[in-house]
């Protein structure tokens, strides 16, 4: 579990303003991050990955300190293991889909024979020698969710992962991902500001309003929240 | 048979001037890529000012900074370096010369890395020095070439600034561009033009590789 207590001052269209949040991510559970443009999601990614550093808070993994700023305890990205899906680019496009897998294997002559087994696991048989930009951003995504596994990352963070996506490949993203959270017992945390991923992926909703948030609600919950505001249209 | 050793002199100062300048460009590049001050624009405005400085005065001003006469000069001299009138002198009248032709495409190039690349890498448990060698400049590969093909070119073109601070003096500061110069002042009209079409081949071998890399890099976008 993902315990996140924190503030930071970002810029947003209205000026400068505190992102508050307070929240608890399940193992083994897809959490949607849920709000507006501007609200901070991203930063909140970029803390959890310890990219950014809040004013202040806390940040516990499991028994582990990620980050406290009081003190002054802050874990460096590169051991925090969290895989990071951005919306496009995802991959590196000087390297093949092997070389981009092998990337996050810490021991590179350990791990040959598993890039094939992680491309079957994904769908990609035979793709090992294509670059980046010989794939449909499907793909992509759908390599660089190979690349988190290879990585053994435990927490894995989704940034707008489907909105350059049809329908039809989001759907089997979203059956994949699914797949591998049972599988891997995986906490993944999706940046969205579409309902319908949230709808289809989510057991549970971080919902971000006025940069603040107190904690997450189940899937039901948020569905009722959204079919309240939608009738008061 | 004309003298070869302006050419030699030429290519030696133009290839040493192109990787001291990679070497010293980079982190240069790097540095004012992420700066983030009012003051960038005063020190771009620096880097960028031998692009439009007239070359006799850049050579004029290294002539007086290096010039036993002065303070540097007669400390360097003391430590027995002397500059002026030197192949050292024509070397470093070059990295001064030449250092936008490099630094320029190598800034912009660190600058159109998106951040996600250096942020993945992180997450993949890559320190900073291993993403720049690993992913960020494999991706600047073109501004590299780019950087390090100008320099070149520029480099044996130069004419004024050698003059200033190396002199002519044969097998030491006598580039291929000063011996075109002298054997046209000694109406040597065929050395000069033997000099002058070998500078001519090299520089259209290098335009067409710089149009070449150009073509190539629309092409992986």
């Amino acid at each position: 579990m993902l315990d996140i207590h924190i503030k930071k001052q970002i810029k947003s269209v209205r000026g400068e303003t505190a992102l508050e949040v307070q929240a608890h991510f399940k193992n083994e559970a897809i959490t949607g991050i849920y709000g507006n443009s501007g609200e901070g999601k991203s930063t909140l990614f970029n803390i959890i990955a310890g990219l950014s550093s809040p004013e202040y808070g806390t940040l516990h993994y499991n028994d582990l300190v990620w980050l406290d700023s009081v003190k002054e305890i802050n874990l460096p990205t590169q051991k925090r293991n969290t895989g990071y899906i951005f919306q496009t680019n995802s991959l590196f496009p000087h390297f093949t889909v092997k070389e981009n897998i092998l990337f996050a294997v810490k021991n590179e002559n350990q791990h040959e024979v598993a890039v094939s087994e992680l491309l079957s696991q994904v769908d990609m048989e035979g793709m090992e020698n294509r670059y980046p930009h010989q794939l449909s951003g499907g793909q992509v995504q759908r390599i660089a969710i190979a690349r988190a596994l290879a990585q053994k990352a435990q927490i894995i963070l989704m940034d707008e992962p489907f909105s350059a996506l049809d329908l039809e490949i989001k759907q089997k993203l979203y059956s994949f991902i699914k797949v591998f959270k049972k599988k891997y017992n995986l906490m993944i945390l999706i940046v969205t500001h579409d309902i319908n991923d949230i709808f289809y992926l989510c057991d549970e909703v971080l919902w971000i309003k006025n940069h603040k948030t107190t904690g997450t609600i189940p899937i039901d919950e948020f569905k009722k929240e959204i079919e309240l505001k939608l009738r008061n249209l | 048979m004309p003298d070869l050793s302006p050419i030699l002199l030429s290519l030696k100062l133009a290839l040493l001037t192109s990787f001291v300048l990679l070497v010293i460009g980079l982190p240069i590049a790097y540095a004012l890529s992420i700066w983030k001050s009012k003051a960038k624009i005063f020190v771009e405005s620096l880097v960028s000012l031998p692009i439009i400085l007239p070359p006799t005065v850049i050579g004029f001003y290294l002539l007086i900074l290096f010039s036993p006469e002065n303070l540097f000069g007669e400390t360097l001299a003391n430590f027995g370096i002397h500059i002026p009138f030197t192949f050292s002198g024509i070397l470093i009248a070059s990295l001064v010369y030449s250092f936008p032709f490099m630094v320029q495409p190598l800034q912009k190039a660190f600058e159109q890395i998106p951040q996600h690349y250096w942020n993945i890498s992180y997450t993949l448990g890559k320190s900073k020095f291993e993403t720049l060698i690993k992913v960020v400049l494999p991706n600047m590969k073109h501004a590299i070439l780019t950087g390090f093909i100008l320099t070149f070119a520029h480099t044996m073109g130069e004419f004024g600034v050698i003059l200033m601070i190396g002199g002519n003096i044969p097998g030491e500061t006598k580039v291929a561009s000063l011996a075109i110069y002298s054997d046209l002042e000694a109406l040597d009209y065929s050395a000069a033009h033997f000099y002058s079409i070998i500078l001519l081949t090299i520089s259209i071998l290098i335009i067409f590789m710089v149009n070449l890399l150009n073509k190539d890099k629309k092409a992986d976008a």
